[in-house]
């Protein structure tokens, strides 16, 4: 669906990316994560077309974004971080908006309001910034778009809003569906995303699936000298030492995504060894 | 999936920005309206004795046509200069000739037509409370509709110019695009006087953009371009700046990146 090829980026003289290949299926949820200036934003503004590679080459849907053709738009979203809606209702948004993508659900965009407590009569600019945030989100939701690329979405939103985000995505998720999720707030994705990439540097640093992840690795918490200076990566916490180690059962166990996330920036090559056998 | 040009694409864009803006066009109208009014009062209440010259109106007409004019071919596409609003912009699924299409139909012919038709009436209004007063003397000789065609002549070009300007300007866009414009206008004048200069010599004058006339003494001569040639310069000027900017607009747009 999605299929970067040798993508190399700079703003200027800033390099951000060199060489970066990456492909997204549908059907999954992806979570885009890296630390700030790493290149998430500019990736996904690169997949939507709003920036171009300086070389290689990028499809969506076997089309060129650059081109920016109704037939790529239709089937492309993108709530980023900055965003702009007018100041008209969310059922203005319908009237005037949403006839410029074929597959708009108006029962879908009126489900996801209600879901994040929106009221339908309310101009944006009486909304809060976070209200206007999950508007957005809603209505990229219902259009259905074949991509759905988020930038940090869950930026600016209540506790309440990030738990309703979860739920409203992945109830919306389908087979035909690919959602790119870039964020560095990673608990925000725990329970959400299915397949991770991190990025730093311009490179891709790590790309997993969950299942993989949980297959491969073991977290737990650990009080055991020995069993901690065996693991993979291992840090303090108040509740014992945190610990990610090679998963020599088969037992399952409970993800957690800033770990794991800390384990890949900072001792990467002892994460990878567990996935390269 | 329909990626050449349709109407009904157009159509939905022409509704959306309305509807989207349709608060600021609303009480930007009404503040031209109010000045429009005020200004007109004023033309007929400081007027000294009881003949009024319709042709002053015309200078009113050009005095708010061509700023305000400008001001608001520059907005058009100002909300690229925005990451947020040129996102929205941007990602809008429709071809790049319907969304430029979309603002040509909002600087060149919403605008023109809207400001035109506030004007006269406010025009016909003044005109007719002064005619109430059977004392008052109001003369016109020249034809408004005429005058207009020559004002549309330079307006047309001189709004594409400012299209092309808030699309080439990141920011600061209407005075970029003024000194822009006056730079072009220098560097053309300077290239003129110059080229010029290197044919005749004495004394110069122009009778026309392509008539020279020179003296030395009492020897005067006349030089002229063809007929022809003359005519195809003057209708070059006149009606090429247009299309040549908005094509120069829709490939900036092409490019644009944010």
């Amino acid at each position: 669906m999605i299929t970067v090829n040798n993508l190399h980026f700079s703003y200027k003289r800033k390099k951000v990316f060199n060489g970066l290949s990456l492909t997204l299926q549908p059907g999954h949820i992806y979570g885009l994560l890296g630390k700030n200036g790493t290149g998430k934003s500019t990736l996904l503004r690169n997949i939507s077309g709003l920036l171009f590679p300086d070389e290689g080459s990028i499809l969506v849907n076997g089309e060129a974004p650059r081109l920016r053709r109704p037939s790529f738009l239709q089937n492309v979203f993108i709530v980023p971080e900055e965003f702009y809606l007018p100041d008209i209702t969310p059922a203005k948004l319908i009237t005037h908006h949403a006839p410029f993508y074929p597959a708009f659900s108006k029962e879908q965009f009126d489900h996801y309001l209600r879901e994040f407590e929106i009221p339908a009569d309310q101009t944006m600019q009486s909304m809060s910034y976070g209200q206007k945030k999950k508007t957005l989100i809603s209505f990229g939701l219902a259009c259905n778009t074949a991509v759905l690329l988020m930038d940090e979405p869950t930026n600016g939103l209540d506790i309440m809003s990030k738990s309703q985000f979860r739920k409203v995505i992945a109830g919306a998720l389908d087979e035909n569906k690919c959602i790119v999720i870039s964020t560095h707030q990673v608990k925000d994705l725990e329970s959400l995303i299915d397949r991770i990439t991190i990025i730093d540097d311009g490179k891709i640093l790590f790309d997993q699936t969950m299942e993989e992840i949980t297959r491969k690795l073991h977290f737990k918490i650990s009080f055991d000298q020995h069993e901690t200076a065996a693991a993979l990566y291992s840090e303090s916490s108040l509740k014992g030492n945190i610990i990610i180690s090679r998963n020599t059962t088969g037992e399952e166990s409970r993800l957690d995504l800033e770990v794991l996330y800390k384990s890949i920036i900072l001792q990467q090559s002892n994460i990878q060894s567990a996935f390269q056998q | 999936m329909q990626n050449s040009f349709s109407f009904s694409r157009l159509w939905l864009l022409i509704k959306k920005q309305w509807f989207d803006n349709a608060r600021l066009y609303l009480l930007s109208w009404l503040a031209l309206v109010g000045v429009l009014s005020l200004v007109f009062f004023c033309w007929a209440f400081f007027n000294t004795g009881n003949r009024y010259d319709a042709e002053d109106s015309f200078v009113i007409f050009l005095l708010f046509l061509f700023p305000v004019g400008f001001i608001f071919a520059n907005t058009t596409f100002q909300a690229l200069g925005n990451k947020a609003k040129g996102t929205d912009w941007l990602m809008v699924p429709a071809t790049l000739s319907e969304k430029l299409l979309t603002g040509i139909v909002y600087a060149l012919v919403i605008f023109p037509v809207l400001y035109t038709g506030i004007f006269v009436v406010i025009q016909l209004i003044t005109f007719f409370l002064i005619t109430l007063n059977p004392h008052n003397n109001l003369s016109q000789v020249r034809d408004f509709w005429s005058d207009l065609k020559i004002a549309a002549m330079f307006f047309i070009p001189l709004q594409a110019a400012f299209l092309l300007g808030s699309v080439f300007f990141q920011r600061y866009t209407f005075v970029k695009t003024v000194l822009a414009i006056m730079i072009i206008g220098a560097v053309y004048a300077l290239i003129i006087h110059f080229l010029t200069r290197s044919l005749f010599s004495g004394h110069l004058h122009f009778n026309s953009l392509f008539s020279v006339r020179t003296w030395e003494g009492d020897d005067s001569k006349i030089y002229s371009l063809t007929k022809w040639v003359t005519e195809v310069s003057e209708w070059v000027l006149k009606y090429i700046w247009t299309p040549v900017l908005l094509v120069a607009t829709y490939f900036r747009l092409k490019e644009k990146e944010l």
